[in-house]
């Protein structure tokens, strides 16, 4: 692998497994989501955008990579009914970890300026790069994100979460 | 309590969840099998356009020209089995009788359509 890939891996390989795992809480599919935005990468090495547009693209491109898987997932999911709900083998234990149910009650738009934001570090400017957005809209995307999360805190808090 | 304190600290000291030791290994695996699709897809098509080509200049224009059914196809084929023989034959394919006659050493076969009353030759 050549030196210009290795610098991206290594300073977006947590960034990339961190919001792909915080949108499908699943460890092995956000593996797969992000070996798949790495190759993709690689293979467009040339034709990547430079400088801060560079971040915003890959993150851009692991979003909608696990919106898609999401969506693959999503069908598979759905229990028939009468079905026994038990816990499944390979069943991830970090799933049901508190930021996850921080994360639950937001909307795509609102959980990715959070994953975003407070997660991974990202300042206003890449987020709105990222979303393909105007900081404005970031700011109250965060700020209705955060509103929803305090509830989900609280009522967690009361519930013994 | 401060509670968008307690959120801030929550994500930003769990939500980070490193890469797995492995995802660089599985990297380089999906580009190595990438790189040998490529490569098989490349040997296909390179074999695809020999076997067109020969395709254009081992078989006469007649049977590749798609005017002729299967059925007909296989007929004259039959038929150039008998060539030495000097059958003169009748033949019957998708309800239509043809007339099929020719010269002992002879390259070509004439194939006569009763029903339109022409003949097409046919050249082996």
């Amino acid at each position: 692998m050549n030196r210009e890939f290795e610098a991206i891996y290594e300073s977006l390989k947590d960034g990339v497994f961190t919001m792909a795992y915080r949108y499908l809480g699943d460890k092995q599919a956000a593996f797969d989501v992000s070996q798949d935005v790495f190759i993709k990468v690689y293979e467009n090495l040339g034709k990547l955008p430079k400088g801060n547009e560079q971040k915003a693209y890959i993150l851009r491109m692991t979003m909608n990579r696990s919106i898609d898987m999401l969506r693959k997932m999503k069908p598979l999911q759905r229990l028939p009914e009468g079905a026994e709900i038990g816990v499944a083998e390979n069943r991830d234990t970090d799933e049901a970890d508190e930021v996850a149910f921080l994360l639950s009650d937001l909307n795509p738009d609102q959980k990715t300026a959070i994953i975003l934001k407070e997660i991974i570090g990202c300042s206003y400017e890449e987020i709105a790069r990222t979303c393909e957005t105007d900081i404005g809209t970031v700011r109250s995307r965060l700020s209705r994100a955060k509103e929803k999360m305090r509830e989900t805190y609280l009522q967690g808090e009361r519930h013994g979460h | 309590m401060d509670i968008d304190k307690s959120i801030e600290t929550l994500l930003s000291g769990q939500g980070i969840v490193h890469a797995p030791a492995g995802l660089r290994q599985s990297i380089e695996a999906g580009l190595r099998l990438r790189r040998q699709r490529r490569r098989l897809l490349s040997y296909a098509l390179a074999i695809g356009a020999i076997a067109a080509a020969l395709l254009l200049v081992l078989v006469p224009p007649t049977l590749r020209g798609g005017q002729m059914s299967d059925e007909r196809i296989a007929a004259v084929g039959e038929y150039i089995d008998n060539l030495f023989l000097e059958v003169t034959d009748t033949v019957t394919a998708n309800d239509t009788s043809y007339f099929l006659f020719s010269t002992s050493g002879s390259e070509e076969i004439n194939l006569f359509d009763y029903e339109s009353q022409s003949t097409q030759l046919i050249s082996m």
